[in-house]
């Protein structure tokens, strides 16, 4: 069973304005941005925009081609609707392209006022199926669903043949290993949550320290990681730590690769999906302008001619130059990941 | 005259194989302080090894003990064959009557379209009123809140649909889902090539940190809280804040004891923080309880509460 | 993409400048950096005590945001809440946005110590100015004068290649050091440098011949 070859769009991470513009700059077809506060599922400290970088963000890609998502994709909190909902408000007036959601009360509040601002799903709903996507398109008019990391590629061309709602896949970046949006671990350890505050592994809860012969790293006072003097170090993203299980030591749950899909391009233009996702909204514009330059060359080289269609070493060197752990895994979308 | 708060045995989230299963469940339909059963594989399709079928021969050997009978489905359906076993559960609970728990909105889709009634299990992520609202016209006439929610943001949420509150009071904390099996990997095995090894541990694997300190538990494609999370010495503040349904989370051992206590506690025969002292054992409180979530905070805490 | 850590230790080159004086040129580089928005933002900083060191120690400088302003001293006695460690061109390169900051850190160039979420404040603002590194100090310097701070700059890093044996990479950090903005006059400095360092090849490789034909001649 195939599906109809699409060459997908490249929606580009954008944490502050010179990331949005190197983004734009390197070729990228949309960013997508939160603003600064807990409306969205990347709240980190002095990350994100305010509404006047916002509009000027908008205006920059506007006027080079380029498209701009809002992501409003958090839940708010029992009386503080208004926050969320004049996070929705912002975004139409700003005049983005769509708004990025996952709590049904957002999605009923953009649907009833905004009803031509195009409503995508956020990944944090966490919508794997295409029953899923059919209720939310049903219900609320959604356009398009971000999928979580918990497909195959052969998952999602089947989905793809069963649904009208247009699917947008991570393709790069830091990767989730459980179905985002239905991960309770960040708040287990430090009592901030994706879904609720808008993080997971919070900085405030983040401790790097200097031992005798190791650097440890603690979340909350918890030790995540442990690594020798010369070894490449992490952030201390819970799901990539190293622990004790079994009696043997190791990534438990995962090792702290970076996703990349190069490889997969050609299969991934043939399973019907309309967006490549980069993660790395709390990255510089330095990771920024890399990541997209070269996914761009890899989606514009395998969409001019997918037989011939070949990993370039260079794109993979680029990538992993600025990747966590360095770019080795296609995660989910490959079986064996499982 | 305090409201009267049932009691339910939540769906079995750990591996067992079936006959373990069917006593469990066949010894809970004689349990006098039990007022609900859930019935079903929430978890990993791959643990259906019979299908549907054991499920549904279960409910009907249930049918004449006097406890609700509740069908809880997949909370990841990824494929056809799992969506398809979302659907044959809800015809089988739409033929006896019976609700089921939707852990997915895949489920609330179905079981809409079906006309059968659901409970808004705690995967669904409702947070937020308008979202309860939504699902109560979809169908929904109970709903457990994500485990993370403070349950002080309950009433806010149910106020306007008066939907009945379920609370997770007694068990492992199921924290996350994946599509890769832990339980697999921790042994050199893949989801594909598992031989059921999760059925190995009837509570779960252990997973500590490098300095041995009790992390969590891996169950499968789930990751689960170390210890189990309790509420037995909050029942009262529980039942001010609307909760009208206390569920206790099966494990290996000791369940009648648990429901038995969460009896006396919620019918205000014992007092919560005795009948916990007693239900523990020896060691302190901290080393066998987490409670976290409910004071708003790190659900692997333990928060010492006069 | 050239590891930093890779460089030799330039700090032995600071220890004859006065730490007083680091202080004081850190100071007006940053000042000239930040706009006004990115101080207000520094102001959630406002009690928060910054060090930063060369992993030798060479160089300790502390930072603090009060008042609306940022103040810089040299070997601070007080006990910092962050701490940002790292070879000297690591920490150049994170306080002028010259690298992606993360990259530094997974790479053990730097090491954030002490309160993860304030250091952390302090990388995104900073990551949030579009700073052009070049323009800055000709405003303060003059033109003519960064120019040529700027060839000489250029030089002793060409000393430095010679001595590493190593020319193409640390000129490629030094010219991606440069690409923070599409000026001309970055654009045209990049084209000096390269012509630089290539006339510096060409002189060796000169020298190198009159060396033997001199040592014949003996």
């Amino acid at each position: 069973m195939s599906s109809p070859f699409i060459k997908p769009e490249l929606v580009c991470p954008a944490g502050n304005l010179p990331s949005l513009k190197a983004a734009v700059d390197a070729g990228g077809d949309v960013v997508y941005l939160g603003f600064r506060n807990a409306s969205n599922a990347r709240n980190f400290e002095g990350l994100n925009f305010s509404a006047t970088e916002a509009q000027e963000g908008i205006e920059y890609a506007h006027q080079h081609g380029a498209r701009v998502y809002i992501a409003v994709n958090t839940s708010p909190k029992p009386g503080q609707e208004k926050a969320w909902t004049s996070s929705v408000d912002l975004a139409a007036e700003l005049g983005a392209d769509a708004v990025i959601l996952s709590d049904m009360a957002l999605l009923d509040y953009a649907k009833r006022h905004y009803p031509s601002l195009r409503r995508h799903l956020s990944v944090q709903a966490s919508a794997c199926n295409y029953e899923s996507l059919e209720f939310y398109h049903r219900e609320f008019d959604i356009t398009r669903a971000v999928l979580p990391r918990v497909l195959t590629l052969d998952d999602i061309r089947i989905l793809n043949d069963r649904t009208s709602v247009e699917t947008e896949i991570f393709v790069s970046g830091g990767l989730c290993v459980m179905a985002e949006g239905r991960c309770w671990l960040s708040s287990f350890v430090t009592g901030d949550s994706p879904n609720m505050q808008g993080v997971c592994s919070p900085a405030h809860a983040v401790r790097f320290e200097e031992q005798q012969d190791t650097l440890d790293v603690r979340l909350d006072g918890v030790l995540i990681n442990r690594f020798a003097p010369n070894e490449a170090a992490g952030y201390p993203t819970l799901c990539k730590g190293c622990f004790e299980a079994e009696g043997k030591q190791g990534h438990v749950m995962e090792e702290p690769y970076s996703l990349n899909v190069l490889e997969m391009l050609p299969d991934i233009m043939h399973a019907g999906i309309s967006a490549l996702k980069i993660e790395g909204r709390q990255r510089t514009k330095h990771y920024v302008k890399e990541v997209v330059s070269v996914m761009r060359a890899a989606v514009d080289a395998c969409a001019a001619d997918p037989q011939s269609y070949r990993t370039q070493t260079t794109w993979v060197e680029r990538m992993n130059a600025v990747s966590e752990g360095g770019a080795r895994t296609a995660g989910a979308y490959a079986d064996e990941w499982r | 005259m305090k409201q009267h708060i049932k009691l339910s045995v939540g769906p079995l989230l750990f591996g067992w194989p079936e006959t373990k299963v069917n006593d469990l469940y066949l010894g809970l339909a004689e349990n006098p302080d039990v007022d609900i059963l859930y019935l079903g594989e929430v978890v990993c399709s791959k643990r259906m090894i019979a299908g549907i079928d054991p499920i549904v021969r279960l409910a009907d050997e249930l049918k004449s003990c006097s406890k609700e009978i509740v069908l809880s489905t997949l909370a990841m359906p990824c494929g056809e064959h799992e969506l398809q076993t979302i659907r044959d559960l809800i015809r089988a609970a739409g033929e006896r009557n019976l609700a089921i728990e939707a852990n997915d909105m895949s489920a609330v889709s179905i079981a809409a379209e079906a006309g059968v009634a659901f409970v808004a299990g705690p995967h669904l992520n409702v947070y937020t009123p308008y979202a309860l609202q939504r699902l109560s016209t979809l169908g929904a006439m109970r709903m457990v809140p994500p485990m993370e929610l403070p349950p002080q943001d309950i009433p806010s949420i149910t106020a306007q649909s008066g939907v009945e509150v379920e609370y997770f009071a007694h068990g492992k904390l199921p924290l996350t889902f994946s599509a890769r099996c832990y339980t697999a990997r921790a042994r050199g095995l893949s989801k594909r090539t598992c031989h059921h090894t999760c059925f190995m541990d009837p509570d779960g694997i252990e997973m500590r940190s490098l300095d041995h300190e009790g992390f969590t538990t891996i169950n499968g494609i789930q990751i689960m809280s170390h210890r189990p999370f309790t509420v037995l010495n909050h029942v009262q503040e529980l039942r001010q804040l609307g909760v009208g349904v206390l569920r206790i989370s099966p494990q290996h051992e000791h369940m009648t004891d648990v429901i038995h206590r969460f009896r006396a506690v919620a019918d205000d025969m014992q007092d919560g923080r005795e009948a916990l002292i007693s239900l523990g054992g020896d060691s302190p409180l901290q080393q066998q309880f987490c409670n976290g979530y409910y004071h708003g905070k790190q659900g692997r805490v333990w928060i010492e509460d006069r | 993409m050239l590891k930093l850590a890779t460089l030799p230790e330039p700090t032995l080159f600071l220890r004859p400048v006065p730490a007083s004086l680091q202080a004081r040129l850190l100071q007006n580089i940053l000042e000239q950096m930040l706009d006004e928005e990115a101080m207000q933002r520094f102001a959630e900083l406002s009690d928060k005590r910054f060090m930063f060191r060369t992993f030798d120690d060479v160089v300790r400088l502390g930072m603090t945001f009060t008042d609306n302003s940022i103040r810089v001293q040299a070997n601070p006695q007080w006990e910092a809440d962050v701490t940002i460690s790292g070879n000297l061109p690591a920490l150049i390169a994170l306080c002028f946005s010259l690298e992606d900051a993360d990259s530094l850190f997974f790479s053990r160039c730097l090491l954030l110590t002490g309160d993860t979420a304030s250091g952390l404040l302090f990388k995104n603002v900073l990551a949030n100015l579009d700073f052009d590194l070049h323009a800055v100090l000709q405003n303060k310097f003059g033109v003519s004068t960064v120019d040529a701070l700027w060839r000489m700059a250029g030089q002793a890093i060409a000393g430095i290649e010679r001595a590493d044996g190593d020319a193409t990479r640390t000129r490629a950090w030094f010219t991606k050091s440069l690409h923070l903005s599409t000026t001309d006059q970055t654009q045209s400095l990049r084209t000096d440098m390269n012509a630089l360092a290539g006339q510096y090849d060409a002189m060796q490789h000169r020298l190198a011949k009159l060396e033997k034909r001199l040592a014949r001649r003996a």
